[in-house]
């Protein structure tokens, strides 16, 4: 829908403005003394003219078009010829609507000129000038707005397409994300699954051979003393196992969580000149990776903001955890917008949050604030 | 049936969006509360809804027929009740009410035993005759509700009705659309007293910013944030206080004594408050003072939206 | 019938008493004050004094000198004094001099008029006179030849062919100050009903009632038709009775042709109360009514509501062409006082047309918009 006027309308009315105010100006001259039924061959044409613009449907169109070239060919036969010149618009107006061939129109606006040749020569020129020169206008118009039709079809397409690329764009990070996850819980499987395969089984021969040197202990002390060396040896080695395994195992603390978010806003904040404060309630625990992902998606990119838009000098980031709801706000004591006006950044939080069923709340009314709300529990 | 469906609506001013991609469906029956700051997108989705203002995306359905097509027989059954006093001063109050019902094809008798059963609903009936430049201010709300019911809508869409006025009328007003309810008549409401959302709403829409944030009955809003409850019950004394077995009332989670005063946290779902004081009572401890904090309607709405309703 | 509940809520301003006093008595008292005020300015109550007229008679013919002698004496009871004079007289000179407005010299191949060109009116009647006494003895001398009855009786003429009949003469049937008011008032104050007009959409738009009556199924078309409709109405009778008073209680002269004087009057109600819509919706918010009342105003002043713009000329005359009012006091005065229809058809054409053209630009400027 378009709110605003079609600017055709307003076109193709400046020409007839202008071609009408050349008539009467032209027939002033000529003829120096207006009548009342000039002055009401005008109004009639005004009157048919605007209404065309205010009736919808073709065929009611083509009725008033017809009418005013009626009104066109009296007024021109019987108070002055010069209205003759009013005529090629109308006649382009009312075969546009069914004729594709410009060609046919433009034969169609200069066929009067037969008729005017007998009748009314001293206008035979002016008038194929005028015909020529509104057709020319309108094939120009025409063109131009055919292309400028298109070419917003074609922005809203690609506009289209950048949104559906964006959400698979963000459904395949999520994927990779998800994979990733699935990945390390294979990996802690395989982890766990090595920790009890190989040390349990090294401490369970170390714990047979100190049992085998404890019956050997009096009998045979040598043998005795060599079991348990190498018993010692096992556990040495298991322990060391253990040591290593653990370390492969654990994930760094500060790749998780809040921890994470932290470490970003730390590095944020050290490249930044704004202070940044990242605060946070209920069990942030609870939340799972692909919540923490977006989560810290959206604060880059409203941080980005904040620091391209806002001249703020503080930026703080809260973190709320509710019972069936994440609320996160970032929000900055800057200029803010009177007028929230959606970018590609918001969009993009927008898509973000929609792929984990939440939205986005902008706010430029204190500062400018982003707050992204996921359902969560 | 849904009285009211709308998908995925959108209204844009300029650049300026008013309303973003709302979704919500009204089932007969209900009166569904809108709770929104000024400015939050609130009277915009109620004019879409009215046909007040043209849609800029998205589709609005009621009673099963979309707006844009069934324009007539959407109009035929909805009522407006506009935010800003909607009457004529210089026609009676019999008058603006048969005009407005008049403009739905209301005629002759039928008319008028309609016009006179909407003024006596909102309580104007012996006020056929008076002007409202000399009515109160609850009265002249009183008869901007009257217009918009003498032609019994299904879907009477109330913004702000309550705005300005004393306790009595609003008391009247809030009890009119009850009994407006029980006949039958959907109702849509908005209002900046949070207290009565909360007494005469069956479902409540958080928006903000043009977007419902949150949806849902009461209970389903205020369990967003907790689903606790605190009761705290002064006594006597808590000597004699059995401690297991009001934990093992339902829904109970934890008892805690400060001095004379029993903590009792529980889900907040579950009414178990006269159980609680049974126990109490049986445990022969003498109840001075019972005080029960659940979450209110405002707490949701500043937690949510970061801002109080009334701060506007 | 939507459209006709509309109306008759619009008429409903009537029953306001202040509103009503103000529609009807505000007119009538501009009419009455200027009415009686300004009286010496015009000449309705001026008489033309006695014409004096010397002629010198060379003519051979005898039946001539029958019928001049005949003429004269008609002449005389009409207040025109045809005087004959002497050989030696210089009748020129004697116009010249003032004492006569004019001199006629009659010879055999015809008769000469001098004029004075001093007093003007009464030697324009005189030359008008002698014209209409040269054509009939022109016709006469012709049908003389064949029946010499039927020209005496063309020359004598009976009473409808008098020579002094023509009424643009008679002094009572100039427009008096009263008259005169009484006409341009009531275009005046109907073009003020431009300024409700202006008011009529964006006042349900003030009261907030513009939701009510967009959420009702009734279409903006019917909104639009039905309060413009009141309004016309609403005017008709305000009009009416404003002008029916001025005519039976003040005794303004409003012709033979009431009729007639009121369609007139119905068109400019209908071309003002299109100006004002069509402003309203071209310039947005309250300016719209500030410009109506500029518009109003230099109308008036242009158009002779306040003082008679017929015979200014040069600049002020083509300004006060401009003036929509100027149509319509031009038709009615022409109308009541020269029977005249061309100027009538002439502004209810001008009034219809505006008009359309101006309801044209509201609807659909309407249609574009949200809301009313």
């Amino acid at each position: 829908m378009r709110e605003r006027g079609t600017p055709v309308e307003i076109w193709t009315m400046g020409i007839k403005a202008v071609l009408l105010s050349y008539v009467a100006i032209q027939s002033y001259e000529s003829v120096d003394l207006i009548s009342t039924w000039y002055m009401l061959s005008i109004l009639i044409y005004l009157c048919l003219n605007i209404s065309i613009h205010i009736v919808k449907k073709a065929s009611s169109k083509s009725i008033v078009l017809l009418l005013a070239m009626l009104a066109i060919a009296v007024s021109s036969s019987y108070i002055h010829p010069l209205f003759m010149l009013l005529l090629p618009l109308n006649i382009y107006e009312l075969f546009a609507i069914y004729l594709r061939k410009h060609g046919l129109i433009v034969l169609l606006m200069l066929a009067p000129l037969v008729l005017i040749s007998q009748y009314a020569q001293s206008i035979l020129v002016t008038y194929g000038l005028v015909a020529l020169l509104s057709f020319l206008y309108n094939l120009l118009l025409h063109t131009y707005i055919s292309r400028m039709t298109d070419l917003r079809a074609d922005l809203e397409n690609r506009h289209e397409h950048i949104q559906q690329l964006t959400k698979s764009l963000n459904e395949n990070k999520e994927y990779i994300r998800q994979s990733d996850y699935t990945i390390k819980l294979e990996e802690r499987n395989r982890l766990s699954q090595e920790i009890h395969d190989k040390i349990g089984h090294s401490m369970t021969g170390a714990l047979i051979q100190m049992e085998a040197s404890k019956r050997l202990f009096t009998s045979n002390p040598d043998k005795s003393a060599e079991l348990l060396q190498n018993a010692i040896h096992i556990s040495k080695d298991g322990i060391e196992t253990i040591r290593l395994v653990l370390k492969n195992m654990k994930p760094p603390t500060e790749q998780l969580g809040i921890n994470r978010m932290k470490l970003f806003i730390d590095e944020f904040s050290a490249k930044q000149t704004v202070r940044t404060s990242l605060t946070h309630e209920g069990n942030v625990d609870s939340m799972t990776p692909i919540q923490w992902k977006v989560i810290q998606e959206n604060t880059q990119e409203a941080l980005t903001n904040a620091m391209k838009y806002s001249n703020a000098t503080v930026v703080s980031i809260h973190i709320q955890v509710l019972r069936t709801l994440i609320k996160v706000e970032v929000s900055d004591n800057g200029q803010g917008a009177q007028k929230v006006i959606k970018g590609l950044g918001i969009i993009g939080m927008e898509e973000r949050a929609a792929s984990v069923n939440g939205t986005i709340i902008v706010d430029g009314s204190r500062g400018f604030s982003v707050t992204t709300l996921i359902p969560h529990g | 049936m849904n009285v009211l469906e709308v998908k995925q609506l959108s209204k844009k001013f300029g650049d300026f969006i008013a309303v973003d991609n709302i979704t919500m469906s009204v089932k007969e029956g209900e009166i569904f509360g809108f709770l929104g700051a000024n400015g939050a997108g609130k009277s915009t989705a109620i004019n879409m809804i009215a046909s007040l203002l043209r849609v800029t995306k998205g589709e609005i359905e009621v009673l099963g027929k979309n707006i844009a097509k069934h324009s007539k027989f959407a109009k035929m059954n909805i009522g407006i009740v506009p935010q800003e006093m909607a009457i004529y001063e210089d026609m009676t109050a019999y008058e603006n009410v048969r005009f407005f019902a008049g403009l739905y094809g209301l005629r002759g008798a039928e008319l008028k035993e309609r016009v006179i059963e909407a003024l006596a609903f909102v309580g104007l009936g012996d006020k056929h005759k008076s002007y409202p430049k000399n009515f109160s201010g609850g009265m002249k709300r009183r008869l901007n509700i009257a217009c918009a019911i003498a032609h019994r809508p299904k879907l009477l869409i109330m913004d702000e009705p309550t705005v300005g006025i004393d306790p009595q009328s609003r008391n009247y007003i809030l009890g009119s659309v009850k009994k407006l309810n029980e006949l039958g008549c959907t109702i849509i409401y908005t209002s900046h007293y949070m207290e009565e959302v909360e007494e005469i709403c069956t479902r409540i829409a958080i928006i903000d910013h043009g977007k419902i944030i949150a949806e849902g009955t009461k209970g389903q809003l205020k369990a967003i944030i907790t689903n606790q409850k605190n009761i705290s019950i002064e006594v006597r004394s808590a000597e004699n206080l059995n401690k297991s077995k009001l934990e093992a009332i339902a829904g109970v989670n934890r008892v805690e004594v400060e001095d004379r005063i029993v903590k009792v946290t529980s889900d907040s779902e579950i009414n178990n408050l006269n159980r609680i004081i049974q126990q109490l009572m049986a445990d022969d401890l003498e109840i001075r003072a019972v005080e029960e904090n659940e979450p209110s309607l405002e707490t949701v709405f500043l937690t949510l939206t970061g801002r109080s309703l009334r701060d506007q | 019938m939507n459209v006709f509940r509309i109306m008759l809520k619009e008429l409903k301003v009537i029953r306001d008493p202040k509103m009503l006093l103000f529609l009807l008595v505000s007119p009538l008292v501009t009419m009455l004050i200027l009415g009686t005020a300004l009286t010496g300015a015009f000449n309705g109550s001026l008489s033309v004094g006695e014409i004096n007229v010397l002629y010198k008679n060379n003519s051979s013919a005898s039946d001539f000198s029958r019928y001049w002698d005949d003429f004269t004496g008609q002449m005389r009871q009409a207040g025109i004094k045809l005087e004959k004079a002497d050989e030696k007289t210089d009748g020129k000179t004697e116009v010249k001099n003032n004492r006569y407005v004019g001199y006629a010299e009659i010879t055999d191949s015809g008769l000469e008029y001098y004029s004075s060109s001093q007093s003007l009116i009464e030697s324009g009647i005189a030359k008008s006179v002698l014209t209409a006494f040269a054509d009939r003895y022109r016709l006469a001398a012709v049908v003389a030849g064949t029946d010499s009855e039927q020209a005496d009786a063309i020359m004598s003429g009976n009473g409808s062919e008098s020579y002094v009949v023509e009424e643009s003469l008679n002094a009572t049937r100039k427009p008096g100050a009263m008259d005169y008011f009484a006409v341009a008032i009531t275009t005046m104050i109907i073009l003020y009903s431009a300024l409700t007009a202006a008011q009529l959409i964006d006042g349900e738009r003030k009261r907030n009632t513009a939701v009510r009556l967009l959420a009702s199924p009734v279409t903006k078309i019917e909104i639009f038709t039905g309060k413009l409709a009141g309004l016309v109405v609403l005017n008709a009778i305000l009009t009416i009775i404003v002008v029916l008073i001025s005519k039976y209680v003040f005794n303004a002269y409003w012709g033979e042709n009431l009729g007639l004087a009121f369609l007139i009057l119905f068109t400019e109600i209908i071309f003002a109360v299109s100006l004002g819509l069509g402003l309203s919706y071209i310039i947005k918010g309250n300016a719209s009514g500030t410009v109506v009342m500029i518009i109003i105003q230099l109308a008036a002043f242009l158009g002779g509501s306040y003082f008679p713009v017929e015979e200014a000329t040069g600049f002020m005359g083509a300004l006060s062409s401009l003036s929509p009012l100027q149509w319509s006091n031009a038709a009615l005065l022409e109308l009541i006082y020269a029977d005249n229809m061309s100027a009538t058809i002439n502004a209810m054409l001008l009034n219809i047309g505006f008009a359309v053209v101006l309801l044209g630009i509201a609807l659909t400027m309407m249609r574009r918009r949200e809301g009313l």
